[in-house]
């Protein structure tokens, strides 16, 4: 795995550096200025020119990409212009709540989807076929504001059973934290668990009509172990990568999720960053984003061949 | 053959779920904690606090600053007249040019430290720095000179008379020369008010405690203050209705309908917001002064209050205050909707048939009024397009006052004087994206900032209004007010006459 790692390695730092100058090209390539948050859609010219100059932002553009550069290897990626704090500070304060609500839904995806994948995936009376069926079109038709909407109706106005609005971070009040926190990550998880349960139904029953499938049942072998031995065993690696490949849309719809249950995360800390044009917070988080999803694209890997021996990271 | 066994659901099966799983949500029942903590208010606001900004008016600010903040002199939502806060009383010299104002002599900022006539004249001077970008610095950067002759005394000597300097007083707090430098980043946010600023996370929160030192001893009963900032409407809602928040500062009227009858909640509406439509005076059709006043008839001011603002707002023609010297009726009301008068203008004018493009701001309001103006313009024989900017992009090009051939704004400094307005608004002043400007124009602002009595000041404005109806370079459409939702547990609170929120002589009931 050393030597599989060690090949992807210039691959890993020609993709940081393409990103690093599209992380920082990108955003000033939208119209707009942090000037004008900092100086209010009200400044005159001259105001806003003072601001300008204040901030840094009169510097040439590779002057700023360097000295951006450079600070970067060094992990200082800039000041906020808006909030005036080190780049790192402020994602720093956000990553917790990030992290648990990624976390937390991406347990809840994985045993919901491989649970009810499972169970589609496997013989059922038509009755409990068609009760999965409707469960997981459902599931996959809702979209996670929706869910996010009807579970603060009824767990948070309707019966105010659990908090809906805020946050308490997990380090700071595990129990607190929790009630927090399963609300919104029941609401990222359930669809992207759908998927990932319809792709597995569809691996399964495809598996199940292999070869080795019959053979094992000619052999005797229970139905149980060729469920989990054989058709589920090789229905996985589908799933797993799109499991990866769910974890990255589950950060896209934290967004959406943290602006109605109110969380402070990375989300809502992406979209402020637009919003205010705040440079050096944005190309952090881009930057941050592909090097997460080179991260877990890499893990897939190695999880599917941990899986499948015909499979090899070094072949 | 599908194994009957692996998967059933009896009866017996679902109610015993069922039952586990109530029984699971009742062990974490949730009783929202923080709406039964007397010693603590939750405030939800859209807009994150700007620390850096504390001399500039930002939305995000107003419902904190002035609880850590105060300043010379408020004024009185009643008669309108300033009244004394950390200035007990002043003079004005007769001929206008002089104005000398004794301060309290117990006044101590968070540090310990004693205001003195020297954090004045700091804190005037800083407001009247570009970069500070005080929409009202102007009004600073006008004097000839800040003296100060004792610890307790100021003396400003104006260029010119400036009746409009007590809405600089009302909005410039009194900074802490000393430690103004480390406000930026929220770790040194000091004042004199009732309340201390405690810690401030970037766009999530900023908490806010009692000052201990403050001279009035029954003030600030409520100890701690907590901000929550929630940009979505919907989380606010919740946060509210949840019983998280004891106010939610800032919404619209149509967030705000489900609180409405409520005894459990109180609405209440404070300053609010201009939204002008104006055009370029140097682009056709627009060049032609009977094809600006023939829009002017077009717009049906009524129905976008109805229908966007839920019925919330004054419909007017003028920039200035209903309350304000000057302000008439007759002339707020001067384009009342009239398509049919509207629609012959154009046609004389040659005008019919024009393509108008109506730059908006990716605003909801913004929007839904342009839906209306365009089905209003359409009526008349024009035919308007929308061109939607991105917030960031319309604030640059709103700055740099090139909005293209027509264009609806949002202003938010309702509640300022006329003379104020004329410089601050970017719609009215010089540089504005109406591109117009003229010497009688010029005359016509100059004699209303001079004006120093009130019926002076009402011939002014009512002088320059006629004026600005007749070249119907901008029209204000509406103003329309920004509500917010209290708890009734709270009371005590109060919002000023410009929005802000004052937890002073607040208590739970």
């Amino acid at each position: 795995m050393f030597g599989f790692l060690l090949r992807k390695l210039p691959a890993v730092i020609l993709v940081a550096f393409v990103s690093s100058i599209i992380a920082f090209t990108l955003p000033r390539l939208a119209p707009g200025d942090p000037a004008i948050t900092v100086a209010g859609s009200d400044a005159t010219q001259e105001q806003l020119e003072a601001v300008r100059e204040e901030l840094g932002l009169n510097q040439p553009m590779p002057v700023q990409y360097i000295h951006w550069l450079t600070g970067a290897l060094q992990s200082d990626f800039g000041q906020s212009y808006v909030m005036r704090r080190p780049v790192s500070t402020v994602i720093a304060d956000r990553l917790e709540s990030t992290l648990e609500l990624a976390g937390l839904a991406t347990i809840i995806m994985i045993v919901v989807g491989l649970g009810l994948g499972v169970l589609a995936g496997t013989e059922r009376t038509p009755w409990g076929r068609a009760v999965l069926d409707v469960a997981t079109t459902i599931l996959l038709a809702t979209p996670p504001f929706l869910t996010g909407l009807i579970l603060i109706l009824i767990f948070g106005i309707a019966f105010q059973l659990l908090p809906v609005s805020g946050e308490v971070n997990l380090s700071k009040d595990p129990v607190m934290g929790f009630k927090f926190l399963i609300l919104p990550a029941i609401a990222l998880a359930l669809p992207q668990s759908a998927m990932i349960a319809r792709l597995l139904q569809t691996t399964m029953n495809s598996t199940r009509g292999e070869d080795f499938v019959d053979l094992a049942k000619a052999k005797g072998v229970p139905r149980g172990r060729i469920v989990r031995k054989h058709v589920l065993r090789n229905s996985l690696g589908p799933a797993i990568v799109a499991i990866g490949l769910r974890i990255g849309d589950l950060l896209a719809g934290a967004i959406i999720i943290e602006a109605i249950f109110a969380r402070n995360g990375l989300g809502a800390l992406a979209i402020y960053a637009v919003q205010s044009r705040d440079y050096y917070v944005l190309q952090a988080l881009i930057l941050g984003a592909v090097i997460v999803a080179v991260l877990i694209q890499l893990l897939s890997e190695i999880l599917i061949a941990a899986l499948d021996p015909r499979i090899r990271l070094e072949g | 053959m599908p194994n009957p066994k692996l998967f059933s659901v009896t009866r017996r099966r679902l109610l015993t779920g069922s039952a586990q799983a109530a029984v699971m949500i009742g062990a974490m029942h949730y009783v929202p904690a923080l709406a039964q903590d007397t010693s603590r208010a939750v405030i939800a606001q859209a807009y994150d606090a700007q620390p850096r900004n504390l001399l500039a008016f930002r939305g995000g600010n107003f419902p904190w600053i002035k609880n850590v903040f105060e300043t010379l002199t408020y004024t009185d939502p009643e008669t309108f007249e300033p009244q004394p806060e950390l200035a007990t009383d002043w003079t004005l010299s007769d001929d206008g040019m002089t104005l000398t104002l004794n301060l309290r002599d117990d006044v101590t900022f968070h540090t310990g430290r004693k205001m003195t006539a020297a954090d004045v004249k700091y804190s005037l001077e800083t407001a009247a720095l570009p970069e500070t970008a005080s929409q009202i610095g102007f009004i600073a950067r006008s004097f000839k000179a800040i003296d100060t002759p004792s610890d307790t005394q100021v003396v400003i000597t104006f260029s010119q008379p400036t009746s409009n300097v007590w809405d600089l007083f009302e909005e410039t707090p009194i900074i802490d020369k000393e430690t103004y430098a480390e406000r930026e980043d929220g770790s040194k946010v000091i004042g004199t008010g009732p309340y201390k600023f405690v810690s401030w996370t970037p766009g999530a929160e900023l908490q806010l405690s009692r000052y201990d030192g403050y001279r009035d001893k029954d003030a600030a009963k409520i100890h701690d203050l907590d901000y929550a900032i929630i940009a979505d409407p919907t989380a606010t809602i919740a946060a509210v209705r949840s019983g998280r928040a004891q106010i939610g500062y800032g919404m619209t009227p149509r967030d705000v309908i489900e609180f409405d009858r409520n005894p459990m909640y109180t609405i209440v509406s404070t300053a609010g917001t201009i939204y002008p439509f104006g055009v370029n005076v140097e682009e056709g059709p627009f060049d032609q002064k009977t094809v600006r006043q023939a829009v002017g008839y077009a717009i049906d001011r009524q129905r976008i209050i109805d229908q966007v603002f839920d019925g919330a707002g004054t419909p007017t023609d003028l920039f200035w205050s209903p309350s304000s010297p000057g302000y008439t009726e007759e002339q707020a009301n001067r384009y009342s909707y009239d398509p049919e008068k509207a629609s012959k203008m154009l046609e004389d004018a040659g005008a019919k048939g024009a393509k108008v493009t109506i730059v908006i701001p990716a605003i909801p309001a913004n929007r839904s009024i342009f839906e209306i103006v365009q089905n209003n313009l359409r009526e008349v024989g024009l035919e308007p397009e929308a061109r939607v900017l991105d917030v960031a992009e319309y604030d640059q090009r709103q700055v740099a006052g090139d909005l293209g051939q027509s264009f609806i704004l949002i202003h938010g400094q309702v509640g300022f004087q006329t003379a104020t307005l004329l410089s601050s608004l970017p719609s009215l002043r010089k540089g504005n994206p109406s591109h117009f400007w003229s010497d009688e124009y010029e005359t016509l602002r100059n004699a209303v900032s001079a004006a120093s009595t009130a019926d002076d000041q009402a011939k002014a404005v009512t002088a320059l209004s006629e004026y600005m109806l007749d070249e119907a370079f901008t029209l204000a459409l509406l103003q329309a007010p920004s509500p917010s939702v209290v708890s009734a547990d709270l009371e005590g609170v109060s919002f000023s006459r410009r929005g802000y929120i004052l937890f002073k002589n607040a208590t739970y009931r």
